[in-house]
């Protein structure tokens, strides 16, 4: 069943700026400003790219709004041809991970830097879903549906779960 | 020539990842790229159909090198850069296990440096990938010998000050006879050449490009993808040619070529060259004349 805001976008309401893209993901992903918003959503394309099959995200492409949608485009064209069978949800958020903040001070011990990688397992899940809630924004539900099938199961658990609050 | 495998094809029918999973949890940060070449490994021996216990996987210290507890295979962590000097007698004595070294850069290039170019020339059978994260990240952070120039870490503040080690050049100077690069976030491409690896008959050096997500901001998933060429879709690329392959070896920067880069299947293992194995190696050699006290007697020796 369509959601209300989903009713209103396909009821012909303007397509979704930049602006209002990221500020869905900044909410969603309680990041401190657009340029973050910006980098979390190119990590989440680029795993996007590897993962999906290359038509389908050509129709992703179509619906977002231009940055987005560049990003992702640029992302489509590194990828591999086919969607790659083998992505699971370790190798999705690599590329979120390997841009986050991940060491803290230099370590008192053995002079190497203090690693917070550890804990950022659920902040990486919640940055992916915050782009989710912004590209589910932009689609309809047959490219949404499209879309959940054919993401890596832990991934497209986090896709349906992904909702505007 | 090479491994005689036990399992005929269609014992090995059924076989999934699930028989190499195992208990133990990896403790590897998220999203590292270790993941994917744990994952693609599984797959790797699915795909050639082999057993657990027809496995053996040898490996260093480092983040890379705790693998062989998290695959239900059979496993041998030794002390640092050693793992190919162990896994050369593992070959000697059973050359029927299907024998795999697995470690980072530090502990095949820099600690291990030695190994590696006598493993190299010598083509003992087995399959050597290295996680190339390019610094040491299990001590948190310090460059490595794969490390580029003027890469900033907590023991080179001012960047690192040396030239890197490109091992796949390394490895042609010093005679290996397969010598490959795939991407830790390329699955399928990492599946399809452990499996060539592993059914070349002889030393294989697959080097993997394994994103650091902690500690190497600059090696990103993100950087290697904008270089990477694929030699294996480049028709006019023959890797058995070795003029050709002596060039892409040696390439490394704005384009990294991937793929199978060399091989020459033609060159004798070093079993095969040893006089001393001509009547077969250790492990299928019978002894029928050793009674039960003189095992005892032997093993006395040693307890």
């Amino acid at each position: 069943m369509l959601q209300r805001w989903q009713q209103e976008l396909a009821a012909g309401q303007e397509p979704m700026s930049d602006q209002a893209f990221y500020r869905l993901v900044r909410r969603h992903g309680r990041l401190a400003g657009e340029d973050e918003a910006r980098s979390v959503t190119r990590q989440v394309f680029a795993s996007l790219a590897a993962g999906l099959d290359e038509r389908l995200v050509g129709r992703l492409v179509r619906c977002l709004p231009p940055t987005p949608a560049a990003d992702l485009d640029h992302h489509r064209r590194l990828g591999p041809a086919a969607p790659d069978t083998g992505l699971d949800r370790e190798l999705f958020i690599g590329p979120l991970v390997n841009a986050m903040d991940t060491v803290g001070r230099y370590d008192e011990t053995l002079g190497g830097m203090d690693l917070v990688t550890a804990y950022l397992d659920d902040d990486a899940a919640m940055r992916t879903q915050a782009v989710f809630v912004a590209v589910k924004a932009c689609c309809g539900a047959a490219l949404v549906a499209d879309l959940h099938e054919a993401l890596p199961p832990e991934i497209a658990d986090w896709f349906r779960e992904a909702r505007r609050s | 020539m090479g491994v005689e495998r036990r399992a005929k094809k269609g014992e090995a029918n059924g076989l999934t990842v699930r028989a190499f999973h195992s208990p133990v949890r990896p403790t590897w940060c998220p999203g590292c790229g270790d993941f994917g070449i744990l994952s693609a490994l599984k797959k790797a021996f699915v795909e050639l159909e082999r057993h657990p216990h027809e496995i053996m996987i040898v490996s260093g210290i480092g983040c890379g090198s705790k693998l062989p507890d998290y695959i239900h295979a059979n496993g041998f962590m030794t002390i640092h850069g050693r793992p190919l000097a162990v896994a050369t007698g593992i070959a000697l004595a059973n050359p029927d296990l299907e024998l795999l070294v697995v470690n980072g850069d530090g502990d095949a290039y820099g600690i291990g440096g030695n190994h590696f170019l006598h493993t190299c020339r010598r083509n003992i059978k087995l399959t050597h990938i290295v996680e190339n994260n390019q610094i040491y990240a299990l001590t948190k952070g310090q460059y490595s010998p794969t490390s580029d120039q003027g890469f900033q870490t907590t023991t080179s503040p001012d960047g690192a000050p040396e030239q890197p080690i490109n091992p796949t050049h390394v490895a042609f100077a010093a005679g290996a006879t397969f010598i490959a690069r795939t991407f830790a976030g390329d699955p399928n491409h990492m599946v399809a050449t452990f499996v060539a690896g592993m059914r070349h008959p002889g030393y294989a050096l697959i080097d993997v490009l394994q994103p650091c997500v902690t500690f190497n901001k600059v090696n990103t998933y993100d950087w290697y993808r904008e270089r990477l060429a694929y030699m294996d879709a480049d028709d006019g690329y023959d890797p058995r040619d070795r003029v050709q392959a002596g060039e892409i070896v040696q390439e490394w920067g704005q384009r990294i070529p991937v793929g199978i880069l060399y091989r020459n299947d033609e060159i004798p293992t070093y079993s095969e060259r040893v006089p001393a194995l001509k009547h077969g190696p250790p492990a299928r050699i019978a002894l029928p004349h050793l009674e039960v006290a003189t095992f005892d007697e032997l093993k006395g020796a040693f307890v």
